[in-house]
């Protein structure tokens, strides 16, 4: 049998509705309880600091710039820990490679690191995700 | 003597080929050709092509030697992937790889992941057109997935006399993604979508990365568990991967152990294209099928996130769709490259991973929905 008779026969119509909207379902249902998770998180969080914070004391404010969207003050201590890295890749490298590597190294956000590098001018551009390293970058000795 | 060196020579593989042990064997060379000189996914292109080239040496049937010859050491072999096992393997290792934080950062890009798995259905009625029954159109359709260990897992369960053509399907199209999705993704994107830029991400913690195997493995498989043998072994390579305490075990998961099973799940699957039962009218068929598969795959991928950008405030680069297939890394790179050409400010690797891992789940939960249908059915 072919055509739209093998199709109904199959219940090839029902069987592609019902499996497109159950896959729906299960990467809905997903999306929905891992968009709530860092919101628990962060309550469990605040609970548990305002558990151990004694009374009476007021806990400091957070440096302008020291949020987790912004890049450390001290990029020249993020470009000496990537240095190493980058000395691994040829000349220009792709910037995927370093991801990879950053996270290979266990290094903490390798993604708002290497923004923050190419920001600084420490990684310079060559188009198609190519970039290599600003050699007039000054590296602080250890 | 004579009489042996006549008996020798009839028994040489020279002598017992015929035109199509050549083709398989051209057909095996250009495979480690392209997987070695141009470097098309060579962890799996290498293995299939050299497996393709060894299965289609001819021998005297009864040496107990091929692949389809039970006590062969190939058959023993080959039992891995005809029971599922590699795959799930793989997927042990795929977890322990798979940083899911981009994901976690933006769960909505998840819904670009599910619609890429409209290319599996939209085949599934298409080979059921063909005449194909519905345990082979299954199989064929999750060639859209773009996931090979998922292809032939399903493959295994449902129609193990197509493993071959369905693997060498889905994989020669994960190889060609640089071919097949940019003219895709170019003619359904205009200039100024694909230089939509995607906002920053927030980080995410360690508690997130921890919980979200479990979540993820619960509400998955609770659904379909017929994908367990799937999703579980990923959720698990994960865990290992995050939990931090287990980093040798994590360490080999995605080392020795994914390594092993590539390397045997590769070459067995190139050794089971036998001309004699992979030259068929019905593997042809399951090329033609398998590349609309992969193209609708792409395609509804791009046209959904064209369409979540009527609705949401904050618009999403439609490149992004392409990725949802479960092509890892290799769609994800693709949009990145695509996306750099019309700004070479824009960097969407990070959202393109997040629907490439939403991929890999979303077609394992169809692999697992297909082979309940099928079984219940």
């Amino acid at each position: 049998m072919i055509g739209l008779a093998n199709i109904s026969a199959n219940s090839g119509w029902s069987q592609a509705l019902l499996g497109a909207g159950l896959v729906f379902s299960g990467l809905v249902l997903l999306s929905l309880a891992i968009a709530q998770v860092h919101k628990l998180v962060a309550f469990f969080e605040a609970r548990q600091a305002r558990k151990t914070v004694p009374t009476g004391t007021v806990a400091a404010a957070p440096p302008a710039g020291a949020g987790y969207d912004h890049c450390p003050s001290d990029i020249q201590a993020v470009a000496r820990d990537y240095h190493p890295l980058v000395s691994q890749l040829p000349a220009p490298f792709q910037i995927a490679r370093l991801y990879a590597l950053a996270l290979q190294a266990g290094f903490p956000h390798p993604y708002l690191s290497v923004k923050c590098l190419r920001e600084a001018g420490v990684l310079t551009p060559h188009g198609d995700g190519l970039f290599s390293w600003n050699a007039g970058t000054p590296l602080p000795t250890v | 003597m004579l009489d042996l060196i006549l008996q020798f020579l009839t028994n040489t593989g020279f002598y017992l080929a015929d035109y199509r042990h050549v083709l398989m064997v051209v057909v095996g060379c250009t495979f480690t050709y392209l997987g070695i000189a141009k470097e098309y996914e060579p962890l799996l292109l290498v293995p299939i092509g050299f497996g393709i080239i060894v299965g289609n040496i001819p021998f005297f049937k009864g040496f107990g030697i091929g692949i389809y010859e039970s006590g062969s050491v190939f058959h023993y072999l080959y039992f891995g992937v005809t029971t599922g096992i590699y795959p799930s393997i793989v997927f042990l290792g795929l977890g322990a790889m798979t940083d899911f934080s981009s994901l976690l950062q933006r769960p909505k890009l998840m819904l670009l992941g599910a619609a890429a798995q409209g290319g599996i259905w939209f085949t599934l009625v298409g080979a059921l057109f063909l005449g194909f029954l519905p345990k082979e159109a299954a199989s064929i359709a999750i060639i859209g997935g773009a996931d090979g260990p998922t292809s032939i897992f399903l493959t295994a369960k449902l129609a193990p006399h197509l493993i071959g053509p369905v693997a060498i399907a889905a994989y020669s199209y994960m190889a060609l993604i640089p071919v097949i999705q940019p003219p895709i993704m170019r003619a359904l994107t205009s200039q100024r979508e694909r230089t939509i830029r995607m906002p920053d991400p927030r980080e995410v913690t360690r508690t997130e990365k921890l919980v979200f195997p479990i979540i993820g493995v619960v509400l998955c498989c609770g659904l379909a568990p017929t994908a367990l043998p799937l999703l579980g072994m990923l959720f698990l390579g994960n865990l290992l991967k995050e939990c931090g305490v287990v980093d040798r075990l994590a360490q080999t998961a995605r080392s020795a152990i994914i390594d092993t099973a590539t390397i045997l799940l590769g070459f067995t699957v190139g050794m089971s294209t036998q001309a004699d039962v992979f030259l068929t009218a019905k593997s042809i068929g399951i090329f033609a099928m398998g590349f609309t598969a992969f193209s609708l795959a792409t395609a509804s991928g791009v046209v959904f996130a064209k369409i979540m950008n009527l609705f949401t405030k904050e618009k999403i680069n439609p490149l992004l769709g392409a990725a949802g297939v479960s092509a890892v890394p290799g769609s994800a790179r693709e949009v990145h490259v695509m996306g750099l050409k019309a700004d070479p400010g824009n960097y969407l690797l990070m959202d393109a991973m997040a629907c490439n891992a939403s991929g890999v789940i979303g077609s394992a939960i169809a692999a697992g929905v297909l082979w309940s249908f099928n079984v219940l059915g």
